[in-house]
């Protein structure tokens, strides 16, 4: 009797630990034609095997004295339905912010017994030291864990996908070129009513973002996108450090370069090769 | 008589023939513990190879036919059962006639100079199914965060800029929510979301932080009216709660501290004679008349996250799934 007690313990153990752990998959309770349906039939695969191109105009965020917008392009081959790698151009031009323009219209000029200042510009001349983005590439990966579709108004049904992208971010970036001031007094390169030249110079960071992509048919969709490359540069074209954030050296150089994010919207209309998408079965 | 009964068996055999299936190329049928506006189930195309017609249900019926001409058979489709699956199934979510609570944390998106941050609550109440009320609230004082721009720009360019400081602010909304759908995760998870536009009017309480003349300035809280419209986005983890994200520009009539500093020091509210030597009250530093400058429209663009629960809880749908 012992024994089979014993046994009987032994085997509701091994029967216990035997036991699957908890289920963590929905159980669908399906009868009929619809037991053991996948999820999705007859899926329309817009993006495995298959090559986006996308025309774009991107319009920089949150700037403080200069907006840009470029035009430009991506292009993308999707490997998977949910993965795809890609890069993307743009170049284009900029404008002043209300700032910039105020401190355009004021200009050193204006203030008694000054005509010249390393940092602040004579009037109408802050265009010569604002920094500016002139173009801008990136190289990344994106994965694209949602896709689904939507109705609007509920009369027109799109098909939708959301993705996340990060890559490397190339930018060339045009800057106020190097000025030494720190004699205190003008110079070759301390001009006293002239500008030096602007420099031009790549800057690289990282660029990530995520965007949305509404496809109108097989082949054709609507792109939208927020794109991060942060990186340092003198947006200002002014001499913002010295031995410290607070005691300047009157030389205007890379140590005066900020950390920006550099964010930017980008909207696109997306074409897709081969123009017929497959379909799961 | 026998020619007749087979020509009517004939003609059954015939309605039961299937066609060639004409399905939607991007027929779907997803089951998502609950379906959505759009989930489809189209058996366009007159029947599928199973017999899409009436013969199934009839029984089986002979293959053979006759020559001869038969009537037009009317078949009385009353007692048969309802379809059981529809073409447009329940929303996952009913709004209609639900409240939803709604706390949120808010950032500003478009000031380099001070950033608005706020702790919320909104509470909506929808007349329909996609139209709601609603009102919020939005606490800022001790919150706000100015950047080093207001170092960086008095300093390098002699400007000052005048800033602002929210207290709070309380608004009513309109909601419509034009947009629905559901999404996968990896083609795994399917979660419901939708997209609504909103507009309305309420107050800021705000009041200009002193740059100016700090030493002497300080100003009250005053109530700006603003207008605010606005699209936010909602994913449903439950029926009952969802992600809330929303962008909503509030416009107004900022009042913005004097960037002149009046030119005389008394403090003398009685002085009304400016060619002494303190000068007068009118023209005063101290006088909180002078203050105050123009008042500037403004755009305080903000972004709210949070976390929406509708109740009540649970709702009947009107017609079975």
């Amino acid at each position: 009797m012992k024994t089979k007690i014993v046994l009987l313990v032994v085997l509701a153990s091994l029967g216990f630990s035997a036991a699957p752990p908890t289920a963590r998959a929905q159980e669908i309770q399906l009868e009929g034609p619809l037991a053991g349906a996948p999820a999705v039939r007859r899926m329309v695969l817009y993006r495995e095997g298959r090559f986006f191109l996308t025309p774009t105009v991107t319009f920089t965020i949150l700037d403080t004295y200069r907006r840009h917008m470029l035009f430009g392009a991506k292009a993308e081959y999707n490997i998977l339905d949910w993965l795809s790698a890609g890069i993307y151009f743009g170049g284009g031009f900029g404008w002043r912010t209300g700032i910039a323009d105020q401190i355009n219209d004021l200009g050193i000029d204006d203030v008694p017994g000054q005509n010249y200042d390393l940092n602040f510009p004579r009037r109408g001349q802050v265009d010569q030291q604002l920094g500016q983005l002139q173009w801008l590439g990136a190289v990344e990966g994106r994965v694209i864990p949602l896709r689904g579709k939507f109705s609007l108004f509920g009369k027109l049904f799109l098909a939708m996908d959301v993705y996340v992208n990060l890559g490397v971010g190339i930018a060339g970036v045009k800057e106020r070129g190097v000025t030494d001031c720190s004699a205190q007094m003008p110079g070759p390169s301390c001009p006293d009513d002239t500008y030096l030249p602007m420099e031009t110079r790549v800057a690289v960071g990282p660029s990530f973002g995520g965007g949305v992509t509404v496809y109108f048919n097989d082949w054709i969709g609507l792109n939208l996108e927020y794109r991060s490359t942060p990186f340092t540069w003198n947006q200002s074209g002014t001499d913002e450090y010295g031995e410290s954030e607070v005691v300047l050296d009157r030389r205007i150089d890379e140590n005066d370069r900020f950390l920006a994010w550099n964010q930017m919207m980008t909207i696109g209309c997306t074409f897709v090769f081969p123009f017929t998408a497959e379909r799961t079965n | 008589m026998m020619k007749r009964w087979f020509g009517l068996l004939g003609l059954a055999a015939l309605w039961g023939w299937s066609a060639p299936a004409w399905g939607q190329d991007e027929m779907t049928f997803e089951d998502t513990g609950g379906g959505g506006d759009e989930m489809t189930f189209d058996d366009s195309g007159g029947g599928g190879e199973a017999g899409g017609g009436l013969a199934g249900l009839l029984g089986p019926a002979p293959t053979t036919t006759t020559e001869e001409p038969v009537e037009e058979a009317v078949i009385d489709t009353s007692a048969l059962p309802e379809p059981e699956i529809w073409a447009v199934q329940q929303s996952y979510v009913l709004r209609d006639g639900r409240f939803e609570l709604t706390p949120t944390y808010g950032i500003s998106l478009n000031d380099p100079f001070v950033t608005h941050n706020a702790f919320g609550l909104k509470l909506g109440w929808y007349i329909t199914e996609v139209l709601g009320i609603g009102a919020s609230f939005q606490w800022y004082q001790g919150l706000d965060a100015e950047s080093e721009d207001n170092f960086h720009i008095p300093r390098s360019f002699r400007l000052v800029v005048p800033i602002n400081e929210y207290q709070l602010g309380a608004n009513l909304h309109f909601s419509y929510v034009p947009i629905y759908g559901k999404l996968t995760i990896f083609n795994e998870w399917i979660f419901h979301w939708d997209c609504f536009i909103e507009g309305g009017v309420g107050f800021l309480y705000t009041r200009p932080i002193p740059v100016v003349d700090p030493e002497v300035r300080t100003f009250d809280f005053g109530i700006r009216v603003a207008a605010n419209i606005g699209i936010g986005g909602r994913i449903f983890i439950t029926k009952f709660v969802a992600i809330y994200v929303q962008y909503l520009d509030f416009m107004y009539m900022e009042k913005l501290e004097n960037l002149a500093i009046a030119p005389f020091e008394t403090t003398d509210r009685n002085d009304h004679d400016c060619n002494d030597t303190n000068g007068c009250w009118e023209q005063s530093r101290y006088n909180d008349s002078t203050w105050l400058g123009e008042s500037k429209f403004t755009n305080d663009m903000m972004l709210f996250v949070g976390a929406s629960i509708f109740f009540p809880f649970t709702f009947d749908y009107e017609y079975p799934k």
